[in-house]
């Protein structure tokens, strides 16, 4: 796994919500990423 | 962390305003009809690492997607390990590619390697595309080019060799892509 100084900061964009879903559940399990923002064709707030 | 409408405008929007290094796309989300507005982003952010995240491909958008120095995809069945693996790759710079994609790969440096020159037409391959673009069947290009039928035909058959299609709707999408024929004149 990478473990640099900064964390990876991405960005998913993707209009299926069980990719975009499943993508940052596994990216925000490892400290070395940030999901910056997920982009799934919809408007919407977390 | 907020949701975005789709468009490449909005990715542009969120890596002007943040210090994004990888942008996991599938290209399907910014309505592709070819990979421009992917060259576009990247012309924009010359830093930033892509992944590719689709269900298939085709052997001509994989070699495009090369030729625009996208080199780690990944197919949406991966698992979590293969996700990881094009991440680690990409942020050292390296390539990553699903096995389903690497066998494609071969097959495309096979035909290289043999002297096949992918998408490298001959002018008179050229011109049978024209004239299939046109509407013309085999037997018309023949009488067109005052050639034989059978010399047509083997035309034919080098030029989907070559171009990797197996279609002539393929075909003409592939020339219109290639911008070998203009899409204003071809009429369906």
């Amino acid at each position: 796994m990478i473990s640099p100084l900064k964390p990876v900061r991405v960005i998913i964009a993707d209009g299926q919500f069980l990719i975009t879903e499943s993508l940052k559940a596994i990216l925000t399990d490892e400290v070395s990423f940030i999901v910056e923002a997920v982009l799934t064709g919809e408007k919407r707030n977390y | 962390m907020k949701l975005y409408l789709q468009g490449k405008n909005e990715i542009i929007k969120v890596l002007t305003n943040s210090e994004v290094s990888v942008l996991i796309i599938d290209p399907s989300f910014i309505d592709l009809s070819s990979f421009s507005e992917i060259q576009e982003i990247r012309d924009n952010f010359p830093g930033l690492k892509f992944i590719v995240l689709t269900n298939s491909l085709s052997k001509n958008e994989l070699q495009e997607l090369n030729s625009l120095g996208i080199t780690n995809i990944v197919l949406k069945s991966s698992d979590r390990d293969e996700i990881f693996e094009a991440l680690n790759a990409s942020v050292k710079g390296k390539k990553y590619y699903s096995c389903e994609l690497l066998e494609i790969l071969f097959e495309i440096n096979e035909r290289i390697n043999s002297g096949e020159e992918t998408g490298q037409l001959t002018p008179s391959e050229m011109e049978i595309v024209r004239l299939i673009s046109e509407g013309l069947t085999t037997k018309e290009i023949a009488s067109r080019k005052f050639i034989s039928f059978h010399t047509v035909i083997t035309h034919r058959k080098n030029i989907f060799r070559k171009l990797g299609v197996s279609s002539v709707s393929e075909l003409i999408m592939y020339a219109i892509k290639s911008g070998w024929i203009n899409l204003i004149e071809y009429h369906i």
